[in-house]
């Protein structure tokens, strides 16, 4: 990187971002070009109802071999964070995380997602609200995006959604409705209530025992708190007749006992759970 | 002549094993020792500094989470802060050769110069030994080793993990909170942080 180097350059790239940002911000566009990104704020209803819940979604579109983070981005990085600007009566919950994936470098594995994703979020409208007014949604969006290198990304987005009293057709059978039809797949499932689930600590790992009443080959787990398990470390898997076992290796960064282990379980083919296992000392 | 050699080469086998089976620098343990050289050709061993409070900075000028310790002007400070305390501050270079930040000492040293950076010595490490050594994660990844060769502190720069030049002000320094408290004679409140960045951009993979 040249730095200082071309001062020249460096204004007139800020006077064309600078420009960028500015129509972005008065026209309220949608859709914003990022470094490596695309970043587009959807929703899955093209108008809202009093005391409806209705979910948007903040879609990110990658350049290959470019990621995005997790809500725990692992060993480094950062997960993409929104500012909302909502009208009055409007809430917005908290982000729903799709399963991630392993990013493996050389000593290094971070957790996040590739090629795209989909970040739903639920946005509540009161019931108190009068129909017939417009309701426009504004997301201030940070990223980082990384390949090799990590850059970061900002965004100024904003979708307007008429306020109904009467609700609309819903998005069925749309391009944006399987869009979150597809990101909902990807979200992980509350571990069922008869699986068992807990942990043994020993002086090096965390043993992680899963029943979910069938023999299971081969399981990954995310921790969702950071300095827990050691993300770089292999995590071996002990199948048995009515689950399986697996052993995860602690963070050298773990000083105290933890009384449970949380975050999203992936099984074959896919299935990703939401876990917690309550951790007890090996005897 | 035969056993003789037989006897290196087993040496050799029990000198690998040990560097494999060496776990990475934990706090409250030793230190490892360390054999670097730095940007002047000067080589420097950990073990150089005893009595001496000492820090490492892992470093990538190409990283956005290190530009903003840079162009803020507060890693300068810091190291400007610390050292003229007496503290010995080394900053390491564990990018591998093509990788970003990676740089050749001719290169390094101009851009201490162009920074008006001010640490004791910046280690070149593009075989990443150093970095592994320590299992140093990210950049800036941050550690302090004390007089008695004690690893005190492992962990991030600050507690505000973004690339945001604007949170470097009102940001709660880890490294300074540390050095303080070991000067001071009291324990460190936080000794291990999750450090935060880039990936330190070792050789292999990608």
């Amino acid at each position: 990187m040249g730095d200082s180097k071309f001062p020249a350059m460096h204004s007139t790239v800020a006077v064309i971002f600078t420009l960028i940002v500015c129509t972005s911000y008065a026209f309220g566009q949608a859709q914003a070009t990022g470094p490596h990104t695309t970043v587009t704020l959807l929703a899955n209803s093209r108008t809202v109802a009093p005391g409806q819940t209705f979910l948007t979604g903040l879609q990110f579109k990658m350049e290959k071999g470019w990621h995005v983070y997790w809500q725990n981005p692992g060993d480094s990085g950062e997960p993409p964070r929104i500012q909302w600007q909502l009208p009055a009566g409007f809430r917005a919950g908290a982000i729903e995380w799709p399963a991630p994936k392993k990013l493996v470098a050389p000593s290094i594995v971070d957790y996040g997602y590739e090629n795209g994703v989909l970040l739903m979020i639920p946005v509540s409208v009161s019931g108190n609200l009068r129909g017939d007014a417009t309701g426009t949604i504004s997301a201030k969006v940070d990223w980082l995006v990384c390949r090799e290198m990590c850059i970061p990304g900002k965004a100024q987005l904003s979708i307007a959604l008429p306020v109904k009293t009467i609700r609309s057709a819903s998005e069925g059978g749309t391009p944006t409705a399987a869009l979150f039809r597809e990101a909902r797949r990807r979200i992980p499932s509350k571990a069922p209530a008869d699986w068992k689930l807990f942990a043994i600590s020993e002086k090096n790992d965390f043993v992680l025992t899963v029943e979910t009443g069938t023999p299971e080959g081969v399981a990954t787990f995310f921790p969702l708190e950071t300095e827990q398990i050691d993300n770089d470390a292999s995590q071996a898997e002990t199948p048995f007749a009515q689950g399986l076992r697996l052993r995860l290796r602690k963070s050298d960064g773990l000083l105290k006992p933890i009384t449970q282990l949380r975050g999203v379980l992936e099984l074959s083919a896919g299935r990703a759970y939401e876990i917690a296992a309550l951790v007890r000392a090996a005897r | 002549m035969a056993k003789k050699w037989m006897r290196g080469v087993a040496l050799f086998a029990v000198l690998a094993m040990a560097a494999t089976i060496a776990r990475a620098a934990r706090v409250g343990e030793q230190a490892p020792d360390f054999t670097a050289t730095d940007s002047n050709g000067q080589v420097h061993h950990l073990s150089d500094y005893r009595g001496k409070f000492v820090v490492l900075e892992w470093t990538n000028r190409g990283c956005p989470y290190t530009r903003k310790h840079y162009e803020s002007g507060n890693m300068q400070r810091l190291q400007q802060e610390w050292t003229a305390k007496g503290v010995i501050w080394l900053t390491v270079l564990s990018s591998a050769p093509g990788k970003q930040g990676y740089m050749t000492a001719a290169d390094e040293n101009a851009y201490l110069k162009q920074m008006n950076a001010h640490p004791t010595a910046a280690l070149l490490d593009p075989t990443g030994a150093l970095g592994h050594l320590y299992d140093a994660k990210t950049s800036p990844d941050m550690y302090i080793i004390n007089p008695q060769g004690t690893l005190i502190y492992d962990g991030a720069i600050d507690d505000r993990p973004t690339t945001d030049i604007a949170d470097v002000q009102g940001a709660k320094n880890y490294v300074s909170e540390a050095l303080q408290e070991a000067m001071g004679g009291k324990q460190v409140s936080d000794p291990v942080t999750r450090p935060y960045g880039c990936s330190v951009k070792y050789a292999g993979g990608e």
